[in-house]
C-alpha cells in the first residue's frame, strides 16, 4: 500500500490488465494439438479396453438404468457403492429398477449366512492348505516360492465367504466407490440399576479421523452421510415402488456412511494436555467433567490416559516386515506412491540394530527384502522405490509370509512387528473378515505385532483394515496425505512401534445412588462383557509409549430430569449402590505390561470435586469432536449440538495447535 | 459395455482446454495436468451421466476436475512425474510474461486457483463458482479478493 502512487483510475487500469494477464497466462497453458490429441487416444482406449466380465456386467447394469445388486448381503458389513439412494429430497433425474437388485441381494444374503457357519471351518481350513506350501525358503533377496494352486484351492473352498464382501476379482472400477464399512449401532444411555459396569477395550486407533478428513476434503459433507441400517430397511420398499431416485451429480461419489464415523478414532487423532503416570503406573490418567454442552440433563465425563515417553533405547532392536499391497488397485497416486514417501520417513530413523524385510502381496507374494540391517538404507529405500503395483490381492498369502519372515528374524527383547500397507481391498482367498480374525488371533500368540496402514479412497475397505488390526494387537491409522504420513511414522513412530501395555481394558463401575444412567460415547466396537475384564486371554487394546488415548461418558446423576428407562426386575432387587461414599463411579484400568511383568491394574474414582464450571480447552475440545461426530452421524443423542455449537465451542479455545486449527476448517467445510 | 447417452470425442473437443487447464494450474506441469485430464474422461465415460446441455456438462466436468486433482496429491505427483518422457508441452519461451503471470498462479493456494480460473479465464459468476466448488459465494468473493492481492503483489515484486 505505502509504495503504491497511482491514482484510483490507474488502479481500475490495473486490475483490467491483471485480470488480462491472468486469462492469458490460463491461455498459454495449453493443451497444444498435440496434447490433445494424446490424451484424446488414451482416453478412448480407456474406453476400449474390456473390464473383467464381473465388472463389466455390473458397469454396465448401473449405466443401463437396470439393476445394481445393493449392499444387503450383511447387517454388519455393507458396501458403499456408487448408487446409494440419496435422499429422496434430491431431484429425480435418473430412475433406477430394483426388482432385479432385491433378487441379487436376496442372494448374497443367503450366501452370507452360509458364510458365517461356514467361516470357521473354512478359515482352518485355508491355513492348514497353505501352510506347507509357505514353508519353503530361501536365500536373501530371493523371491519366495509359493503354490498357486494352493492358494487357488484355498480361494475356491471360500467361495461363500467371498459372496458377502462383493470382492470382484480382478481390477475394481477405480471411479466406482466401492468402500467398506462396518455399521455402528449405537448404544444409548443405560441404567446403572441393572447395569453398573461399563467394559471396554483400549483403543488408540486414529484411523476414522484421518479417513473422515480425506472424504470431506474431497468435497462431501453432512448432507453426504447416510444411515447404512435406514439405507437397507428402506431398500424393500423402494424395491416395492419398483424405483428409486439417483441424482446423477451426485451418483458418481459414494458417501459418508455412518460406520466411518467413529467419535474414539477422533478423539484418539488429537494431542491433549494429560498427566504423566506416577509411580509404577503405566499411565496418566486425567479427569474431567462438566455440564454436558449438548444436554442440560447430563454430565458430560471426559478420561484421559496418557502413557510415558518411551525411556529405554531400542538397543535390542526393530525386527519389522513391511506387508505391502502392491494390487492393482493401489495404482494411484495417492496410494502406492504416497505409500514409498511413508516408508521413506521411516528409513531414516533405522539403526543397525534393526532388521528390515518387505513382502509385496498381489496376485502372488513375494519377498522384496529379507532382514536387511536398519543401516544399509539405500538397500531399503532402493527396494522401496521398485515398487510397482499391478494385479489382484492375495492379502492372505502375503499376511503367512509376513509372520514367516517376522518370526525368521525374530529379536528376543526387540520390537517384532508387522506393518501391512493395503487399501484393503484383499479380493482373492481368504478374504471375509472372521476369517481374517481367526487367522490373526492364531498369530497373535507368538509375540508378533500387526499394525495397519490404510490407504487411498474408492475402493477402501475400512471393516477389513480394523478387524486385522484389532485381532493382530496392532494399530490402524488411515494416511490420507504426506502430513499424515509423517505424523505417523516420525513423529509417532516410537508409539506406533513400540508396545508397552498390551490388552488395555477399562472397566467403570458407576454407583448408583449418585448416577442412574450412562451413555459411553464412541468404542461401539471396542465394548467387553463385563465378565471378561479379569479373563487375561481376552484380547484388548495395545498401547505404545506416548500415546493417549480418551474416554467419555454421558453421565446422568441421580437428581437428573432425564429418565433412564430400566426393566422391572421381577427376582429381587437391582444394583442400589452406596450412599455413603460420595463416588460417582470408579473406573479400573487392567494391562499387560509388553515386558512381561503380569497384568497390573490401576484405578481411580471420579466424584463431584472432579465437576468444574469450566472444565478447560481440552474438555472443551473434545465435547467438540463429539458434538461433530454426532451431527454428522445424526446421532440420536446430539441433543442440541449442530454445526454452529461446534462453532461457538471452537471459539472458545485456544487453537493455536495446528491439528485442532485443521478439526475447525474441516468442521466448516463439511456443514 | 452401454455406449453413453453422448460422443465422448464431441465432448472431449468442447471440454478438454477447461479440463486440462484447471489440472494444470492444480497440479503445475504439462505431464500431471495430461494425466488428470485423462482420468477426469475416462470417469465421464464410465459415469456416463444424462447431461441437460453443454453447460451442465461443463459443471460436471469442472466439479469432477477438482475433485480429481484434490485426489492427487503433491508429493505423488512429483513422484510420478518424473518418470514421463520429457517431450510434453510446456508453455512456449514466446510466452515469458504469461509465464511469469502463471508461476503465481501456480503459487495460489488450491482454492484461490480453482476461484481464479473459473472466474477470470471462465467467466464464471461468484454465486456459480460456489456451486460448483461446494463453497459459499461470500468464500469465493474473499478467495477471488485475496487471489487478486496475492497476485498483484507477487507481480509487482
Amino acid at each position: 500500500m505505502t509504495r503504491n502512487t497511482n491514482t484510483g483510475e490507474h488502479a481500475h487500469d490495473t486490475r483490467d490488465a491483471l485480470e488480462q494477464r491472468v486469462h492469458d497466462a490460463f491461455e498459454s497453458i495449453g493443451p497444444d494439438e498435440a496434447a490433445t490429441e494424446r490424451m484424446l487416444n488414451k482416453v478412448l482406449a480407456s474406453q476400449a479396453t474390456p473390464a473383467p466380465a464381473e465388472d463389466a456386467a455390473r458397469t454396465a447394469s448401473a449405466r443401463a438404468g437396470a439393476p445394481v445388486a445393493p449392499p444387503a448381503a450383511s447387517k454388519h458389513t455393507f458396501e458403499a457403492n456408487g448408487q446409494q439412494p440419496t435422499p429422496r429430497k434430491r431431484i429425480a433425474a435418473w430412475k433406477i429398477a430394483l426388482p432385479a437388485a432385491a433378487c441379487l441381494a436376496l442372494v448374497a444374503g443367503v450366501g452370507f449366512l452360509a458364510a458365517q457357519t461356514l467361516d470357521q471351518n473354512a478359515s482352518n481350513a485355508t491355513v492348514e492348505a497353505t501352510a506347507p506350501a509357505g514353508k519353503q525358503t530361501t536365500g536373501e533377496m530371493d523371491s519366495y516360492g509359493y503354490a498357486p494352486e494352493a492358494a487357488a484351492n484355498a480361494a475356491d473352498g471360500f467361495a461363500a465367504g467371498e459372496s458377502l464382501s462383493y470382492s470382484l476379482p480382478g481390477e475394481p472400477l477405480a471411479s466406482f466407490n466401492t468402500e467398506e464399512y462396518t455399521a455402528i449401532d449405537e448404544p444409548g444411555f443405560v441404567s446403572t440399576y441393572t447395569r453398573p459396569l461399563s467394559t471396554l477395550a483400549a483403543d488408540a486407533d486414529t484411523a476414522s479421523y484421518a479417513n473422515l478428513r480425506r472424504l470431506i476434503n474431497q468435497g462431501y459433507g453432512v448432507d453426504d452421510v447416510y444411515d447404512e441400517w435406514a439405507y437397507l430397511d428402506a431398500d424393500d420398499a423402494s424395491a416395492e415402488e419398483g424405483e428409486v431416485a439417483i441424482d446423477p451429480y451426485y451418483a458418481q461419489s459414494g458417501a459418508i456412511p455412518k460406520g466411518a464415523i467413529r467419535i474414539e478414532e477422533m478423539l484418539n487423532y488429537f494431542r491433549y494436555d494429560y498427566d504423566q503416570p506416577q509411580g509404577d503406573d503405566l499411565f496418566g490418567t486425567t479427569v474431567r467433567v462438566g455440564d454436558c454442552p449438548w444436554n442440560p440433563d447430563t454430565k458430560l465425563l471426559v478420561m484421559g490416559f496418557a502413557t510415558a515417553p518411551e525411556q529405554r533405547s531400542n538397543e535390542a532392536g526393530r525386527n519389522l516386515v513391511f506387508l505391502i499391497d502392491v494390487s492393482g488397485s493401489m495404482d494411484q497416486p495417492n496410494k502406492l506412491p504416497l505409500l514409498q514417501d511413508a516408508f521413506a520417513e521411516l528409513t531414516d530413523q533405522l539403526t543397525d540394530a534393526d532388521r528390515i524385510s518387505i513382502v509385496t502381496y498381489s496376485g502372488a507374494e513375494e519377498v522384496v527384502l529379507d532382514g536387511a540391517s536398519g543401516s544399509d538404507a539405500r538397500q531399503i529405500q532402493r527396494a522401496i522405490d521398485r515398487l510397482h503395483a499391478d494385479g489382484s490381492t492375495n492379502g492372505e498369502a502375503g499376511l503367512k509370509m509376513a509372520y514367516e519372515l517376522a518370526e525368521k528374524h525374530f529379536i528376543e527383547g526387540g520390537v517384532n512387528r508387522i506393518i501391512m500397507a493395503s487399501d484393503g481391498d484383499l479380493n482373492v482367498g481368504m478374504s471375509s473378515e472372521s476369517a481374517l480374525e481367526d487367522f490373526v488371533d492364531q498369530k497373535r500368540a507368538s509375540g508378533i505385532y500387526l499394525s495397519v496402514l490404510g490407504f487411498g479412497d474408492g475402493n477402501y475397505k475400512d471393516n477389513k483394515m480394523e478387524t486385522i488390526a484389532d485381532h493382530g494387537n496392532g494399530n490402524y491409522h488411515y494416511i490420507d496425505c504426506q502430513e499424515e504420513a509423517e505424523r505417523v511414522f516420525g513423529r509417532n513412530l516410537s508409539a506406533n512401534l513400540v508396545p508397552l501395555a498390551n490388552d488395555v481394558k477399562l472397566q467403570v463401575e458407576f454407583n448408583p445412588a449418585h448416577v442412574k444412567g450412562y451413555r459411553l460415547i464412541g468404542y461401539e466396537n471396542r465394548s467387553l462383557a463385563d465378565e471378561d475384564f479379569r479373563d487375561d486371554g481376552k484380547d484388548a487394546g495395545e498401547i505404545g509409549p506416548d500415546h493417549q488415548f480418551t474416554v467419555a461418558y454421558e453421565v446422568v446423576l441421580a437428581d437428573s430430569a432425564l429418565d433412564v428407562a430400566h426393566p422391572d426386575l421381577k427376582y429381587g432387587e437391582g444394583a442400589t449402590g452406596n450412599p455413603d461414599s460420595s463416588d460417582w463411579l470408579t473406573c479400573t484400568m487392567r494391562y499387560q505390561p509388553a515386558d512381561g511383568s503380569g497384568a497390573r491394574e490401576q484405578s481411580f474414582a471420579v466424584d463431584e470435586s472432579n465437576t468444574a464450571a469450566d472444565p478447560g480447552d481440552d474438555w472443551r475440545f473434545a465435547a467438540s469432536v463429539i458434538e461433530f461426530g454426532m451431527v454428522m452421524r445424526d446421532s440420536q443423542h446430539k441433543g442440541t449440538a449442530t454445526f454452529d455449537t461446534i462453532d461457538d465451542l471452537l471459539r472458545s479455545i485456544d487453537l493455536s495447535d495446528a491439528d485442532r486449527k485443521d478439526f475447525q476448517r474441516l468442521v466448516r467445510k463439511a456443514s | 459395455m452401454q455406449q453413453p447417452a453422448f460422443d465422448i470425442v464431441e465432448v472431449y473437443r468442447r471440454q478438454v482446454g477447461t479440463v486440462y487447464r484447471l489440472c494444470y494450474a492444480r497440479l503445475g506441469n504439462a505431464a500431471d495436468a495430461e494425466d488428470a485430464t485423462q482420468s477426469v474422461f475416462t470417469k465421464l465415460i464410465e459415469h456416463a451421466p444424462v447431461f441437460n446441455d453443454h453447460e451442465h456438462e461443463k459443471a460436471w466436468l469442472i466439479r469432477c476436475a477438482i475433485n480429481h486433482c484434490n485426489d492427487v496429491f503433491k508429493s505423488a505427483a512429483k513422484s510420478k512425474s518424473a518418470e514421463l518422457p520429457d517431450n510434453l508441452a510446456e508453455p512456449s519461451d514466446e510466452a515469458a510474461s504469461a509465464r511469469e503471470v502463471l508461476d503465481a498462479v501456480l503459487a495460489l493456494p488450491d482454492p484461490y486457483k480453482d476461484c481464479v480460473y473459473l472466474h477470470y479465464y471462465e467467466g464464471y459468476k461468484t454465486d456459480e463458482i460456489a456451486l460448483m466448488t461446494d463453497t459459499n459465494p461470500s468464500t469465493v468473493r474473499n478467495r477471488l479478493a485475496d487471489a487478486r492481492k496475492l497476485l498483484k503483489n507477487a507481480l509487482e515484486a
